[in-house]
């Protein structure tokens, strides 16, 4: 084992392992099919483990861990089903913008798994661009409410708040379009979408365990958070961890199709030999596995550095970059050795191919990480 | 109410059996290579059992011993990390290659420095050798009582009352405490160690005995004083022959299968 690994995260990974394999597993492949809901059993066993309070201070009843502990626990939540590695990140932490009040209220019970959220930044036409956004949050007395449509909140229904970047001033000059953009907090019911809000479930090729959803504000009731026309400066904030959690789901996929293609070649039976005994299977694992270790060292690395509080922008985007194009590879890799099989829905290498598809895409696609990187090389900033 | 509970590191039962080899010549299991040694299945049911009475008595402690390798540390860590409160490895290069009754007997002479307890709780056997003997034995040594395969477990006073899983039923039994209680899986799932138990258990000290610190002589363990000698180890050889029994009627065919059966005396 490297360096980064003391006895405590040596417990923290064996155990979230046992956990993911034994309780969470089972359930993927039973509800992906038929893109049902995870149970909230076992959101619910999630809060009691401690999940969704890794990374919220102790002091704030979560448990004071960092960003390598929440990797560790991602990667193997993912291994298992992505959607799970996900919905932890709905836990661990607010944006800021709370103030300290709202954070003593609202962060215990987060760090138990009672209060999760929901985040509505893209738009149709406001995605990786989230300075054009035209969702509108008008004054009404002291509080505001939201006018227009929102793209991919997933968990809008599921969660405990929204939060939702709208617009709270119009455009005068587009150099400046960045400002007057905020952030509002929409407290709700479990279940249900709140009071002058509406929506839409997207139809997904993956990624199922929770809906994901087109929304419409219709004048709904939202508090403001923090300062007024800095929202995108917030919304833009804090995406390390972001990445490397990213990356660290695309990491799990990825093992599972390594694991799964390990076990079938020894076991698949061609010409006479398992077909682990052929160079051509045998070099596909070796990538696999090597490809997947890459992966997850620069993934250590940067999420050992964010936990140092020094600056990883760079390396976090060539994290979340590279593990994403990497899952796509060796999850088609894992269903090419799997042959037909693999193309069926009888086993897990298709759900681990359609949802690394998606690390692609979320938390900044592909081309943004290589942007971000290539501006922090090429450009004196 | 204090209670020690024995735990085992075995190899991982779900190693596919192709990567399961022997060394005959040595008598000896070689470790299917890469895969990591896990805790006995048997055992969290017992720590899961132990912490349940505990916190039912309102309290008092629970204590993992565990003989085995360094690496026998994690399957303590991890019943300290369920949320036992003291851990102890009996590790000596001295215990290599003794059987279940010097085990049995090292485990009492522990349990013994250890003092006051209540209860001992393990896993109704080691899925290694599944030979479900080390309970019995350790009371034996003791001189207390030992109920095996326990589905629930009941304090009551003085006793402990105990439901037991048969091949054609249950059976209830009271005895008296101390006493030694194997539990079967029939007791239920046992907990997942939350992350803050699990930081908690990473920071505890796992004290480690040696044979000697046990009062035990050299000429009562290890290979060389094995009370059940090993006389050989191998891997059962499963054969299967087909055989078409010819036949002009199917009387006659049913008259040579009857005869044949008889020759392999298997009717």
């Amino acid at each position: 084992m490297s360096g980064y690994f003391t006895e405590e995260r040596r417990m923290i990974q064996q155990n979230a392992r046992e956990f993911a394999m034994k309780e969470v597993f089972p359930v993927a492949n039973e509800l992906d099919h038929v893109k049902g809901d995870i149970p909230m059993e076992l959101r619910e066993q999630m809060g009691e483990l401690g999940y969704f309070g890794i990374r919220i201070p102790e002091e704030y009843g979560g448990l004071g861990l960092g960003a390598f502990e929440y990797t560790l626990v991602t990667e193997e939540l993912a291994r298992a089903w992505m959607s799970v590695a996900s919905i932890i990140a709905r836990g661990n932490g607010l944006f800021g913008g709370f103030n300290e009040e709202q954070r003593k209220e609202y962060l215990p019970r987060m760090a138990r798994g009672e209060f999760l959220g929901a985040v509505a930044l893209s738009e149709s036409d406001a995605g990786s661009d989230l300075g054009s956004v035209s969702c509108r949050a008008e004054r009404d007395g002291d509080e505001w409410r939201l006018y227009g449509s929102k793209m991919w909140c997933t968990f809008a229904d599921g969660a405990d708040y929204l939060t939702v970047l709208a617009r709270s001033e119009p455009i005068t000059d587009p150099k400046t379009r960045h400002r007057g953009i905020s952030n509002f907090f929409i407290p709700k019911e479990r279940g249900s979408l709140p009071e002058g809000c509406s929506g839409t479930p997207v139809n997904k090729i993956g990624y199922h365990g929770w809906k994901t959803w087109e929304l419409h504000f219709d004048g709904t009731r939202a508090e403001l958070l923090g300062e007024e026309g800095r929202g995108f400066y917030g919304a833009a904030s804090g995406l390390e961890v972001a990445r490397v959690h990213t990356a660290a789901r695309a990491i799990g996929l990825a093992r599972g199709a390594l694991e799964d293609s390990m076990e079938y070649a020894k076991q698949r039976v061609q010409f006479g030999r398992p077909i682990a005994d052929f160079q051509a299977i045998r070099f596909k694992i070796a990538e696999m596995a090597a490809e997947i270790e890459a992966a997850r060292q620069l993934t250590y690395f940067v999420a050992d550095e964010a936990d140092s509080q020094r600056r990883c922008d760079r390396e976090a985007a060539m994290a979340k970059w590279f593990a994403s194009e990497m899952a796509e590879r060796v999850t088609s890799e894992g269903l090419q050795i799997h042959g037909g099989y693999g193309y069926t829905t009888d086993l897990p290498l298709e759900r681990y191919w359609r949802d690394a598809r998606l690390t692609k895409i979320f938390e900044g696609t592909s081309e943004i990480q290589l942007r971000i990187i290539s501006d922090r090389l090429l450009e004196d900033r | 109410m204090n209670i020690i509970v024995c735990v085992k590191q075995i190899p991982d039962p779900e190693t596919p059996a192709a990567s399961f080899k022997v060394d005959e010549q040595a008598k000896k299991v070689i470790p299917a290579q890469g895969v990591a040694p896990v805790v006995n299945p048997y055992d969290p049911q017992a720590t899961e059992a132990a912490l349940q009475l505990r916190d039912a008595a309102g309290g008092g402690k629970v204590t993992v011993v565990s003989l085995g390798p360094d690496s026998a540390r994690d399957a303590i860590k991890h019943a300290l990390a369920m949320g036992c409160d003291e851990g102890v490895l009996i590790n000596d290069d001295a215990f290599e290659g003794q059987d279940n009754f010097q085990t049995a007997n090292a485990l009492a002479k522990a349990i013994d420095k250890i003092g006051e307890y209540d209860l001992i709780l393990m896993g109704r056997a080691a899925a290694d050798w599944d030979m479900g003997v080390v309970p019995i034995g350790v009371a034996q040594a003791l001189g207390i009582p030992a109920v095996t395969v326990a589905k629930s477990i009941e304090k009551d006073g003085d006793s402990v009352k105990v439901e037991r899983v048969l091949d054609d039923g249950f059976q209830t039994v009271k005895a008296p405490l101390p006493a030694v209680v194997s539990v079967s899986n029939e007791f239920g799932e046992p907990r997942y160690p939350q992350l803050r138990q699990i930081m908690m258990a990473a920071k505890k000290t796992v004290e480690v005995w040696s044979a000697s610190d046990l009062g035990l002589s050299p000429d009562e363990v290890g290979e060389g004083n094995r009370v059940l000698p090993l006389e050989a180890l191998y891997i059962p050889k499963i054969e299967s022959n087909v055989e078409i029994i010819e036949g002009e009627s199917p009387e006659e065919k049913a008259a040579t299968l009857v005869a044949r059966l008889r020759e392999a005396k298997l009717i």
